[in-house]
């Protein structure tokens, strides 16, 4: 099966992709970006090839995003009603360019045509008209809004306004504002398709009553001017043509001939009576005119058709698309698609201690039975500076040598327990507060337990340093042993 | 989550409990789904983490649970090891020895990655005082025969850096400091780097992976950028027009209609500084509830101590008056070929001069002097009497609201993921925008008064130069990163 024929124009930004651009970043608007990332980078690796520029990735995004090809997509259809829009300004245009040359052309017979009116109209009127759309275009470019501040234009806006809301309305003025370059092609080109028309209607019309009717043209002023003056005028309108089609160029004789002035009904160098001879003569002037129209109404108008057209495709083709949603839409496409994946983590993060009576503190000891010191982890103390703290603090006798557990020779571990085994001896464990307690920690309460009573008292004692946090650590951790035996204490 | 191929690169952090694995995971990867507690042993299970880039996995780092009990550990391999040959073996055993007992428990779990082929990324505090304990748990690494690598974690004084660093080189290839509560984009790209020269032929996927994450820095800056210059222009585009019923209530509803604008101001702000968070992986909305964030600056945005620490200082403000002043004049001098001997040049200084010196008094303004400047009445007899508030006319106002989105920016880039709070905001008393060069000072002004004056329809061009601007700023910026 081969995919419906598109109006999308291959790679190319046109006014359907536009608005269906327009239309997406919408949709996407409220879309989680995580999913955004996922969906457009997917599309991008499928591409054989890199797009070579911003307008063709988009194009092709877009393409992506719209697999079905059956159903027109809302810049097609737009974009469909646009050449409607074009083809029905073409045919009014025409039908007015038809009335104001059937206007201009009027011959009942009482008065010739005057030559003048013809050029006036078909040509001065419209190189002033012409004139101004260039002006308007250029300026346009240094103000781009200035469209906007026409009546029309804050008319349609205030009605979008009561349309679809103020936010909304908004949002779209702001973005239609981003895309001021190109309005101005489009509607400079609609204007040159309107002003084609216009001189098509014009001259078909001219064409049907020269072939139709007997026109007679003249020329007629209030101003001093001499046939030879418009001769010479008449001849340098003609240059462009006055070399390979001499037909059309007025003579001196016909410019004579066929000057007339209404007071008197007649041609300057008639005879009485003599009006029917000059007919042939007053219709010499059509092949002229004719070129007239075709040279300076129509063939401007076609010129800057072409322009318009130019203009507006590379107005497209120029998009930067640098606003923050269109260059968001491009790095999706074009950055890897970075994405941290994990497994579920077990993780105990219940607060410490909670629910658990807090630790007491250690009691005075007896100085009759002598304790055993431990250091946890190797902490830092001089055998004799333990001694006489734990004597000062405690009244307690300290059985030598120190001990250790947790150390890196686990015979120590080992050694300490066969000194244990069967004693009730109390046990004070010097330990660092920033060590904090572990299984470890745990099996050695553990084993102490089971190589003696359970009354025997243990002594948990910090040394100075580490914060409150490592110390409430301790005290949490301690506590979830619940076992009353213990205490906790600061040395 | 699939199991990744063979050949990509693993690495399983090991160390002792509350040590700052999982910190260190979170932060280096940016994952706030990193459980972290003080709770010892609050990683219970090995836990993978996956960086994908376009859905292939580059590499994965594994979060273990803390030795325990490796004095115990060696003390089991060593009864019964042979030779160096046998030690790889020795610690299979261990592992399999003690399967379906409660013995050994974490550490059979932290060592299976490795012995499956992860490399060892051993985490020690850098705070806290080396012992001799840490080599049995050095040594039992060592005799899996992976490559390894150190890492202190300096979060704190780091006092006893150079102790573990002597005693960690004499186990390890590398050895890296590693700030987990404060670390920047830079040093996450040396540690990844780091990382490919652990085993040679895991070079290409680190080397892919740190340029995806080198452009998704990129980007970030660019949306961060963005994000910025979108508020300034919201910011200085608001205007409310409300609608009294006659003249005599505008005295009694004036408070109110100011309050109304200059919160909206600050909804737009607090937005932005929201969306500034997200594009750096917070997740704001599902952090956990008993945690506190602070996203917002405790001063308010019209406060008088805001603008005395934020936006310009009253020196660069009057330097980027008089300057602009001075350069309107120049502009009028060389159009008369410098026939008026540099008059407007000096007129247009003096003039830009007193500026803003009104500029200064304005600074300090309270929110009502700010909007009598922008109220303007348009009386129309059917929809009522007409106020409208706003934009805000302050030539320093965005500058504050930009000095402030910078601090902002700043801690959130600072805020690493496996702090639960975010840093405290600059209360140091300099001005963050004295970093930000003259000539980029002017142009800023320039552009800021450009939208002030098309507050309507703003150019696209001009969005686009405040876009450039602030996105340069941004990236000069990020490069002097504020770590508390």
């Amino acid at each position: 099966m081969t995919e419906p024929e598109r109006h999308f124009s291959p790679g190319r930004f046109g006014l359907a992709e536009l608005i269906d651009f327009e239309v997406q970043l919408a949709a996407d608007r409220d879309r989680p970006p995580e999913e955004l990332i996922a969906r457009d980078r997917s599309i991008a690796l499928r591409w054989q090839d890199d797009p070579k520029s911003a307008p063709e990735l988009v194009v092709r995004w877009l393409r992506s995003l719209q697999p079905d090809g059956t159903t027109p997509t809302p810049g097609e259809r737009i974009a469909r009603a646009h050449a409607v829009a074009n083809w029905v300004v073409f045919v009014l245009f025409a039908l007015l360019g038809a009335a104001v040359a059937l206007a201009v052309l009027q011959f009942t017979g009482d008065h010739p045509i005057n030559v003048l009116v013809v050029l006036g109209v078909f040509v001065f009127l419209q190189w002033i008209n012409l004139l101004g759309t260039i002006v308007a275009l250029v300026w346009s470019r240094s103000s781009p809004g200035f469209l906007g501040h026409f009546p029309l234009s804050a008319f349609i806006r205030r009605l979008i306004v009561r349309m679809v809301g103020a936010e909304d309305a908004g949002r779209f003025l702001a973005r239609r504002s981003l895309y001021a370059g190109v309005e101005r092609w489009v509607l400079f080109r609609a204007l040159q398709v309107g002003a084609v028309a216009f001189n098509v209607g014009a001259i078909a019309t001219f064409i049907a009553a020269v072939s139709f009717t007997d026109l007679a043209f003249a020329w007629s002023t209030t101003l001093q001017v001499g046939a030879e003056g418009l001769q010479q005028f008449c001849e340098t309108l003609s240059a462009p043509w006055r070399s390979w089609l001499p037909d059309a160029v007025p003579t001196l004789d016909l410019v004579h001939a066929t000057q007339y002035y209404r007071l008197d009904a007649a041609y300057v160098n008639a005879p009485a009576g003599a009006r029917v001879q000059n007919a042939a003569v007053a219709g010499g002037w059509w092949p002229f005119l004719l070129m007239c129209l075709l040279v300076y109404g129509l063939f401007p108008r076609l010129v800057l058709v072409v322009w318009g057209s130019v203009g507006m495709r590379r107005a497209f083709g120029k998009l930067p698309f640098d606003t923050p949603d269109e260059a968001e839409v491009i790095a999706r496409l074009t950055h890897p698609r970075v994405r941290r994946v994990h497994e579920d983590d077990p993780g105990n993060i219940a607060p410490l201690g909670e629910g658990h009576r807090p630790m007491g503190r250690p009691q005075q000891l007896s100085s009759d039975q002598p304790v055993i010191a431990v250091r946890w982890r190797e902490a830092e103390i001089s055998p004799d500076t333990f001694s006489v703290r734990l004597r000062e603090r405690f009244g307690a006798l300290v059985e030598l040598p120190i001990a250790s557990a947790g150390g890196h020779d686990h015979s120590e571990d080992e050694a300490l327990l066969r000194r244990l085994e069967g004693g009730e001896q109390p046990v004070l464990v010097l330990a660092e507060p920033w060590n904090a307690p572990d299984r470890a920690f745990k099996r050695f309460v553990r084993t102490l337990r089971a190589t003696g009573p359970p009354t025997r008292k243990i002594y948990v004692l910090l040394t100075a340093g580490g914060d409150e946090e490592q110390r409430d650590i301790w005290a949490g951790y301690l506590a979830e042993l619940a076992d009353p035996y213990i205490a906790l204490d600061a040395l | 989550m699939s199991e990744p191929s063979v050949e990509v690169p693993r690495f399983a952090v090991v160390g002792r409990v509350n040590k700052g694995k999982s910190s260190i995971i979170a932060s280096l990867i940016e994952n706030d789904a990193v459980k972290i507690s003080p709770r010892p042993g609050t990683t219970t299970e090995c836990v993978r983490y996956d960086v994908e880039v376009d859905g292939r996995v580059l590499f994965s780092v594994i979060d273990t649970p803390g030795f325990e009990d490796a004095p115990r550990a060696l003390h089991w391999i060593k009864q019964r090891e042979v030779t160096a040959a046998d030690r790889v073996q020795r610690v299979r055993e261990l592992v399999d020895a003690f399967d379906g007992t409660e013995d050994f428990v974490e550490e059979r779990r932290l060592l299976q990655p490795i012995l499956e082929g992860a490399a060892i990324l051993y985490v020690v505090n850098g705070d806290e005082p080396y012992r001799k304990n840490y080599e049995t748990e050095m040594e039992v690494l060592r005799y899996t025969g992976q490559p390894a690598m150190a890492l202190i974690n300096r979060s704190g004084t780091g006092e006893h850096i150079e102790d573990w660093r002597r005693a960690l080189d004499q186990y390890f290839k590398l050895v890296r400091l590693f700030d987990a509560h404060g670390v920047t984009w830079e040093e996450r790209r040396k540690l990844l780097e780091a990382f490919a020269t652990l085993q040679p032929s895991w070079e290409r996927s680190i080397v892919e992976a740190v340029d995806a994450l080198r452009a998704q820095e990129e980007h970030r800056r660019y949306q961060v950028a963005n994000i910025i210059s979108d508020m300034l222009v919201d910011a200085l585009t608001l205007h409310l027009t409300f609608v009294l019923p006659d003249e005599r209530a505008l005295p009694h509803e004036k408070a109110r209609l100011e309050r109304e604008f200059h919160d909206k101001l600050r909804n737009i702000e607090k937005k932005a500084h929201r969306k500034i968070a997200t594009v750096y992986l917070h997740r704001l909305d599902d952090w956990s509830p008993e945690t506190e964030i602070e996203l917002e600056s405790h001063d308010d945005l019209f406060a008088k101590e805001t603008w005395d620490v934020m936006g310009l200082s009253p020196r660069a403000l009057l330097t980027l008056t008089t300057l602009t002043g001075a350069a309107a004049g120049g502009a009028v001098d060389a159009a008369v070929g410098f026939a008026s001997v540099f008059a407007g040049t000096v007129l247009g200084g003096l003039g830009g001069l007193g500026v803003g010196i009104y500029e200064l008094t304005r600074r300090f303004a309270s929110a009502s002097n700010v909007t009598d400047q922008a109220i303007s009445a348009m009386k129309n007899p059917k929809d009522g009497y007409r106020v409208r508030v706003g934009p805000h006319p302050s030539l320093n106002f965005p500058f504050v609201l930009l000095a402030r989105a910078l601090d902002h920016f700043d801690r959130i880039q600072a805020w690493a993921h496996a702090k639960k709070e975010l840093p405290a905001p600059n209360e140091t008393g300099t001005q963050i925008l004295e970093q930000v060069d003259a000539s980029m000072r002017r142009r800023l002004g320039k552009a800021f008064s450009k939208i002030q004056k098309k507050y309507r329809d703003v150019p696209r061009d001009t969005r686009r130069e405040l876009r450039e601007l602030v996105h340069r700023i941004v990236c000069e910026h990020a490069k002097s990163l504020r770590v508390p």
